[in-house]
């Protein structure tokens, strides 16, 4: 073998090499499209999408291209949840004890065609939401919508609801242009769900009112939304919005630090902890971590016992969660999230107590159990892993007697016995439907919710009568003072732990004005400056 | 499902000779066949097993209340036919696939035919890139290797090799990642093109094809640019296995009689790898280099994840965590199709290096 051969396999090999390094020192003279019209944002988010279309819309990322896209009647401003505000109803009339709603149309408001909406198209977009009995549906659920006159919708429902001016937020409810959509095979009518075929049109342009249009839609790539030039309001700061799916955050921390993009969230605390020359934001989310004990005798005869729930309420070291969780988490005194309408106070979070802890396990009798505790292991909710808070919860129940055998489950397994109210104690958590105390009256006695603990209204009468107080009380302040006596009542005689909200990260470049994380649609484009 | 190609029968054969188009055309429809009812059953473990695990696929893709809704829960299952007798579901499933139909996905609401028509051709796109780059740099450091037997290059070439093979993915992209984008800025962060740019003309589904067919060049830079860190990371245990294996290959025959010949003929040492020593290794590199694409085209879900690349990796993942039955299905029988695809050009390409074997 001479010399001459050995090097000519070299070269040969190396070809590919070279190829790499060629096109590599070429690369990255631009990192995104030329933008002449003026300023692009790109965000990266690891995508939860399905669809841009209103009526089926309901995954995160979903709610962020919506909330750009469509006005809803009302709205939140920021992330404040507890007061809404008009958007496309100027103003809006509660009454008959919350069985009607009367919204005034803005005549300003139009779409990006030009055209005004009337409250004919608010009916319609409505009406589909409901008949399509897709995934949002449930929003409306028993509400009847009319027109009366051009500026003004109804909404009448049998039974009062006081939490509707807090879900028409959701930008399920999105206002359609009608005569647009029914001509790409949209429809109202009760058989929509068979016959509505407008999803696909809607994954390639938008109908709506609000300050940005669909330029193009991918649940793998990126969706790229660009201003509307009829926007009825201020206009929106970029005129190119990108939202590019990136899977993992490691990459997205990378990519907000070096300036290749400007918004990364979905960030954990630990690794936004130390970023510099980037604007951290850290608040908790809306979602609820929760432990419960199972009421249900049939289940175990061990944690229905009251003394025993007790226990376990004051065995928690709820500092040590939060530690877990990191910067911007916060305990959770009552089930429904600090940042709605209808929060407790954080003078009621449940104390660590040991000695108290034993003492109650004493009371109960029911000696040193060995108990299961079932949760979904593949499942890591804001960065917070629901591996490593149970098995912190297994640490500090061991301090008072009672041993937890870890129960680890697939999701999709572990749902399956949670719903069906078979776990002696699980651990999971809620992420709202909409931020309004109401959804969580699905914890109470008898409720959705309630039943997978094995909280039944016979267990629990008086808790239950509260929660129908809950549900048909009106007015904000008479609402705050009886969801708060709900969350303290079941904090005193429920199975639910409520233990905390996980921090929320939301990762901007400084440039970037007015950022605001949003517990709904993750970051608000409307306000950007 | 991923297995040796079917080696065909070495039949003893006096002389070279090719095979006859009808002896070709008998071969294809044969193989063709059996690949059609190894689809077939595929299907049908596919389905089985995706009824076997426990779960509720109206409860994984609708929300928590509006699973307490009958009337919604009633008409997803009603949309997607899952208020039938499974049995019933599978016949179904079946007629359509028969059809060319393989339904509607839970997750995307769209054709599984046309989600696997955007995911399949940016896994092709990422497996043809790093199978091409893995195959050039693992053959020829392979024989580099083997010709320089016991020297430190060899030596540091098993090294690499090893490497390769035992370096964990994820970390390997993660460091790339790193370096040459966020600390070099040499290229571009994830996903198959710059933010904001529109992909080119779909022919292909291969950006790099269908940018060049249109005559966009900085789409085509743009597109390669992103090939790279994925096409490297995915590439890097192709590299190592192709290395050992066609060292391994060489040195089984470059020390045979004939190849002594061949140098004693005056022949350059070029020539002898080129004709005498790589001829009968390619046989053993051919197997091999069909195996690693079909697991590149099979197996690249971390690298996709990493790099934000749309391909069928990420789709099966959703489609799985999902209990998203349609696109599972659809999943299993595309991968099914190019490991038959593959194994059968494989078994073509022994025909064509060693003429000695006759397709039968």
């Amino acid at each position: 073998m001479n010399k001459a051969a050995a090097r000519g396999v070299a070269v040969a090999a190396s070809t590919s090499a070279l190829l790499f390094g060629a096109v590599a020192t070429t690369a990255s003279a631009s990192t995104r499209a030329p933008d002449a019209a003026g300023r692009t944002l790109v965000i990266d988010n690891s995508f939860v999408l399905v669809t841009a279309d209103p009526g089926h819309m309901f995954e995160p990322t979903g709610e962020l291209v919506v909330n750009a896209l469509y006005d809803t009647l009302v709205t939140f401003y920021g992330g404040n949840f507890k007061k809404v505000v008009p958007d496309l109803a100027t103003s809006w009339q509660t009454l008959d004890g919350a069985r009607k709603y009367v919204f005034h149309l803005n005549p300003k408001a139009k779409f990006s065609d030009g055209a005004p909406v009337t409250s004919a198209d608010v009916v319609w977009s409505l009406n589909r939401l409901i008949n399509l009995k897709g995934n949002p549906a449930f929003l409306l659920s028993g509400e009847t919508i009319s027109a009366d006159g051009p500026e003004t919708v109804v909404m009448t429902s049998a039974a009062p609801n006081p939490g509707l001016p807090y879900i028409l937020p959701n930008p399920a409810t999105g206002i359609l242009n009608m005569k647009v959509v029914e001509a790409h095979g949209g429809t109202d009518a009760a058989n929509a769900s068979t016959k509505d075929t407008a999803e696909n049109w809607l994954d390639t342009t938008s109908a709506g009112s609000g300050p940005y249009i669909l330029k193009s839609f991918s649940t793998t790539t990126q969706v790229v939304l660009t201003a509307n030039p009829n926007y009825w309001g201020p206009p929106p700061a970029y005129s190119t919005v990108v939202l590019r799916n990136t899977a993992t955050a490691a990459v997205e921390r990378l990519d907000v630090l070096r300036g290749s993009n400007e918004i990364a969230l979905d960030l954990d605390p630990s690794q936004a902890n130390g970023m510099s020359g980037v604007q951290v934001l850290e608040g908790p989310s809306p979602n609820v971590f929760f432990m419960f004990a199972n009421d249900n005798p049939k289940i175990s005869k061990v944690t229905p016992d009251h003394d025993f729930q007790m226990a376990l309420r004051y065995g928690i070291d709820y500092a040590g969660l939060l530690q877990l969780a990191g910067a911007g988490s916060v305990q959770d005194p009552g089930i429904v999230p600090s940042s709605f309408l209808g929060a407790l106070p954080a003078r009621d979070d449940a104390k660590y107590d040991l000695s108290e802890a034993k003492s109650y396990l004493a009371k109960s009798g029911v000696g040193n159990p060995t108990l299961n505790l079932t949760y979904p292991t593949d499942l890591t909710e804001n960065g917070l892993s629901f591996d490593d808070l149970a098995a912190r919860l297994q640490q500090y129940l061991d301090q008072i007697g009672i041993t937890v055998k870890l129960q680890p489950q697939s999701i999709q397994v572990g749902l399956q016995t949670y719903r069906a109210g078979t776990e002696a104690m699980g651990l999971w958590f809620w992420g709202p439907d909409y931020p309004d105390p109401s959804d969580y009256l699905n914890f109470g006695p008898g409720a959705l919710v309630g039943l997978r603990a094995g909280w039944t209204v016979a267990e629990d009468p008086m808790v239950a009568a509260l929660a129908k107080q809950a549900a048909t009380t009106t007015g904000v302040a008479a609402r705050q003072a009886i969801f708060e006596k709900f969350q303290l009542a079941m904090n005193a005689s429920g199975p639910f732990i409520p233990l905390l909200q996980p921090a929320e990260v939301v990762v901007g470049t400084k440039g970037i004005k007015n950022l605001q994380a949003n517990g709904l649609w993750l970051v608000d484009l409307r306000n950007l400056g | 499902m991923a297995g040796r190609p079917a080696q065909p029968r070495l039949a003893p054969a006096p002389r070279a000779r090719r095979a006859t188009p009808a002896g070709l055309g008998r071969f294809l429809a044969r193989r063709l066949g059996i690949g059609a009812l190894l689809v077939v059953g595929i299907t049908l473990v596919a389905f089985i097993l995706t009824h076997l695990v426990p779960g509720d696929p109206a409860a994984a893709n609708l929300g928590q209340t509006a699973l307490g809704d009958p009337a919604i829960v009633k008409a997803f299952n009603h949309e997607y036919g899952l208020d039938k007798p499974v049995p019933e579901q599978y016949l179904i499933y079946l007629w359509k696939l028969l059809h060319g139909n393989l339904g509607i996905s839970e997750q995307s609401h769209r054709a599984v035919a046309t989600d696997l028509s955007q995911y399949f051709p940016a896994t092709v796109e990422l497996a043809l890139f790093a199978i091409v780059v893995s195959t050039i740099l693992g053959v020829g450091l392979g024989v580099l290797a083997a010709v320089r037997r016991g020297h430190p290059v060899d030596g540091g070439l098993r090294v690499l090799s090893l490497l390769g093979v035992s370096m964990p993915t994820f970390w390997v992209a993660l460091f790339v990642f790193y370096l040459f984008f966020y600390r070099l800025g040499w290229l571009p962060s994830g996903g198959r093109l710059n933010p904001g740019v529109n992909p080119p003309h779909t022919v292909t589904g291969l950006y790099t094809v269908d940018a060049l067919l249109s005559g966009q060049w900085s789409l085509f830079v743009d597109a390669l640019e992103h090939l790279i860190m994925p096409g490297m990371v995915l590439g890097l245990f192709t590299i190592g296995t192709m290395l050992r294996f066609t060292r391994a290959s060489v040195l089984e025959v470059i020390n045979n009689d004939y190849v002594r010949a061949a140098r004693a003929k005056g022949l350059s040492e070029w020539t002898v790898i080129r004709r005498h020593v790589m001829r009968p290794a390619l046989l053993s590199i051919a197997t091999v280099a069909g195996l690693a694409f079909g697991n590149l085209l099979s197996g690249t879900v971390l690298v996709e994840n990493i790099f934000g690349w749309p391909g069928i990796g990420q789709y099966a993942y959703l489609s799985a965590i999902n209990l998203d039955l349609p696109a599972i299905m659809g999943v299993s029988v595309l991968v099914a199709i190019v490991y038959i695809v593959i194994n059968l050009l494989v078994d073509l390409a022994y025909s064509i290096l060693d003429p000695r074997i006759e397709l039968r």
